[in-house]
């Protein structure tokens, strides 16, 4: 029978609750307090834990419920992003038509775009994307539907893509579109 | 913009091709539309880029040394009050 303590089920999925905690409060000292705070409520209810099912997502689940709770008041609202203004998809006379400026971003520019996006957005491409978790544990852990999970992670991607974008072409890793060709 | 419907299907599709879960008929017309759509392709390599960089990014941060001592206390001390 495998081993289904609290230490052995929460521990390995440590550095996956710190990532997004870090990412939903965007400060290293409020992602160590909340994560703290999950793991303290996870043990006391680890009573209520069905042996079998995902410790991941049900940690994922406590994490967020905290941070909505008792932390998103406090944390900064991010600025300057419309979700309405979905960027385009790059159109064939793109000058980097391959996004190879993508990998000549450093990891605090990438990481601050994805802090800029509005939380629902966040949240799930931060699962997704970084964490590599399947929409339908994405969904239990957001409690969403699974076609919601795709439709924010569709929106998500292209905001970030539009935002990494004005950024690298206001640094001159990449040219910028001219008006005649969009 | 509206996009052609043949687009919107492929790119709604890019997804699952990445995961391993688009039907074999649906994969080979994905791939002949990719072929023919310079917009497509470019789009996929984009997202594809980008999700290189996502998942290169976590590789750099993990669980501070003393958020994980902390914890162990925390576990160790639940397991004293049961
Ligand atoms: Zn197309």
């Amino acid at each position: 029978m495998p081993d289904e303590s609290f230490e052995s089920s929460a521990l390995p999925h440590l550095d996956t609750l710190y990532r997004v905690a870090l990412r939903l409060t965007g400060e290293p000292a409020a992602a160590q307090d909340l994560v703290q705070d999950t793991m303290l409520r996870a043990l006391r209810a680890w009573g209520s834990f069905r042996p079998g099912s995902n410790a991941r997502a049900w940690l994922v689940t406590i994490l967020r419920n905290q941070f909505i709770n008792g932390w998103r008041s406090e944390k900064r609202t991010p600025v300057g992003v419309d979700v309405d203004a979905i960027p385009e998809p790059p159109d064939p006379k793109d000058p980097d038509p391959e996004g190879r400026f993508f990998s000549e971003l450093v990891d605090d520019e990438v990481l601050h775009a994805v802090d800029g996006l509005p939380d629902e957005f966040r949240e799930v491409l931060v699962l997704s994307d970084m964490e590599g978790l399947p929409y339908a544990e994405i969904a239990e852990s957001l409690d969403i539907p699974v076609g919601t999970v795709k439709s924010r992670l569709f929106r998500a991607r292209r905001i970030l893509q539009g935002s990494l974008r004005r950024y690298a072409e206001s640094t001159g890793l990449i040219p910028p579109k001219s008006a005649e060709e969009s | 913009m509206t996009l052609p419907a043949e687009c919107e299907t492929a790119l709604a599709q890019l997804d699952a091709w990445r995961r391993g879960t688009l039907p074999a008929e649906e994969l080979a017309s994905m791939q002949t539309h990719l072929d023919a759509c310079r917009r497509c392709l470019s789009y996929k390599c984009h997202e594809d880029a980008l999700l290189d960089r996502l998942s290169n990014a976590k590789h750099n941060c993990c669980c501070p040394d003393e958020l994980r001592a902390a914890i162990m206390q925390i576990i160790a001390t639940g397991s004293r009050d049961d």
